[in-house]
């Protein structure tokens, strides 16, 4: 079997690290390539799990939006939400995966500030599900390392 | 780097009474200001008999930028500031004629035998005096916060908002830059603009200079510890001091730790030494709306560099890592503010 991609992003990113970095001499240079290696690092660590990320994503905003279209009142909000709740990618391309999450996510601030306004019980059970969801959203895409 | 060497020398010799023989040596770019092109050089002249060697600053335009700037407005805040107790290089030429280095640019003070790097806080000699860095940091931002600027040049170009017009006009501001710049929707970003808007913070104590930019990595400090010239002034403004105040202690900055904004000293003390310095007290309801607001203005700051990437704009790697990496941060610092109200609500 060939080497996989992130196995290769993360070898090409050591090697700028030990190999390339050393030998320069403007710090210029040395900042701009620690940078690139830094992104190098980053991105074997995406290729390894964007398509899992998005699709839970997708998952998880689906959920969320079934729910909310047996709460919500009859109007543009909830054919909206019922609409989202069926929506699928193209294919397992990431670009298509990004396009269907950017659909939801754009679905999800209307549901969610429409929420927030709405101070009864579903609705406040509804609010937390969705932070729920920001959350783990955030730590499935979160990076393991930091240039700060 | 030959070419623009031989232009800064004509530019010289046009703009420096008496001088003759100018020359530029050791040009060299420095890493960092994603805002403006930064060089580094030194600068022989004749004049009157004297044999004169200056360290000097270039800061151009780039083509592009992660913020658009006024580009008079940096330029401004380092005279405002110089010879005041804030201590910034001495700013010398600013340029906008394209005639001489194809877009403007000001010229200042090197300021040598400093680092700016938060990460050579972590090793000696540097780790040493940490404190002591710290200690300066905090004071110096009392210092701008407290600075009276009335009938400066800065004052002229800069518009004063209502002590409780600061935190609508940021925030407007802001919101404008996701709203042009996004890539895809961000839905934590806009809940936090959403709480922002519904739980406003009281009126400024005091509008007065607001860096814009305070943190650690914009500011150079020597081995001594002495805090020796506050830098990357190109976000400066009228408002709330506890707008930068909650920026320099917003967590991305001290990443994975918040409990030393900007890796240096405890926030208490930090919060003690700028109020000291600053003659304000910090409002903790007030300043948790700037904290958070930090966040949305971050994340702006980030969705920018990365529309600047992904248009082409500007390629440079940090626009990625900006995209990448502090938005990942930004976005988890949100989610711990925003949602446990909203769980303990449930």
């Amino acid at each position: 079997m060939n080497p996989t991609v992130n196995d290769v992003l993360g070898a090409l990113s050591g090697h700028l690290f030990s190999e390339v970095l050393p030998l320069l001499s403007a710090s210029y240079a040395q900042a701009d390539t620690m940078m690139a290696a830094l992104l190098l690092a980053g991105a074997a660590e995406e290729y390894g799990r964007a398509a899992e990320v998005r699709s839970a994503d997708i998952r998880e905003m689906r959920e969320l939006f079934a729910e909310a279209a047996r709460r919500l009142p009859p109007g543009a909000l909830r054919d909206r939400v019922a609409a989202a709740a069926a929506h699928e990618a193209k294919s397992l391309r990431i670009a298509d995966l990004d396009a269907c999450r950017d659909e939801l996510a754009g679905t999800l601030i209307a549901l969610h500030g429409t929420v927030e306004a709405t101070r009864e019980t579903w609705a406040c059970e509804l609010d937390a599900r969705i932070w729920q969801h920001l959350r783990a959203s955030t730590q499935r895409r979160a990076m393991a390392t930091s240039p700060f | 780097m030959g070419d623009l060497a031989a232009r800064l020398e004509e530019y010289l010799s046009a703009r420096i009474a008496g001088a003759r023989d100018i020359r530029v040596v050791d040009l060299a770019r420095i890493h960092g200001g994603a805002s403006r092109e930064t060089y580094r050089f030194t600068a022989h002249w004749s004049e009157d008999d004297r044999e004169i060697e200056r360290g000097l600053i270039l800061r151009r335009d780039p083509t592009s930028s992660l913020i658009e700037t006024e580009r008079a407005l940096e330029f401004a805040a380092y005279r405002a500031f110089h010879g005041s107790g804030v201590p910034v290089p001495e700013p010398l030429f600013f340029e906008t004629d394209p005639r001489w280095l194809e877009r403007p640019f000001f010229v200042m003070e090197e300021i040598s035998g400093c680092q700016a790097s938060p990460m050579a806080l972590a090793a000696p000699p540097y780790a040493d005096v940490r404190e002591r860095i710290g200690e300066a940091k905090w004071r110096i931002l009392g210092r701008i916060a407290r600075m009276d600027v009335a009938g400066t040049e800065l004052a002229r170009t800069l518009e004063a908002p209502a002590p409780g017009e600061c935190w609508s006009r940021e925030l407007a501001k802001w919101e404008k830059v996701l709203d042009e710049d996004e890539l895809g929707p961000q839905p934590i970003v806009r809940a936090a603009i959403r709480r922002l808007r519904r739980e406003p913070p009281s009126p400024a104590a005091r509008v007065g200079v607001v860096h814009g930019d305070y943190r650690t990595g914009n500011f150079l400090y020597d081995e001594r510890g002495d805090v020796r010239a506050i830098l990357d002034w190109e976000m400066c403004h009228l408002g709330d001091p506890l707008e930068d105040l909650a920026w320099a202690m917003t967590p991305l900055w001290a990443w994975p730790d918040a409990s030393k904004p900007g890796k240096l000293i405890a926030r208490e003390r930090a919060l003690a030494l700028w109020e000291a310095e600053s003659g304000l007290n910090v409002d903790s309801k007030a300043f948790a709306w700037w904290e958070l607001f930090s966040c949305v203005k971050g994340i702006a700051i980030w969705t920018s560099s990365a529309r600047e990437f992904a248009d082409g704009k500007s390629r440079a790697p940090i626009n990625v890592a900006a995209a990448w990496y502090a938005t990942d941060i930004h976005n988890r610092v949100l989610v711990d503010m925003l949602a446990p109200k909203v769980e303990a609500a449930s």
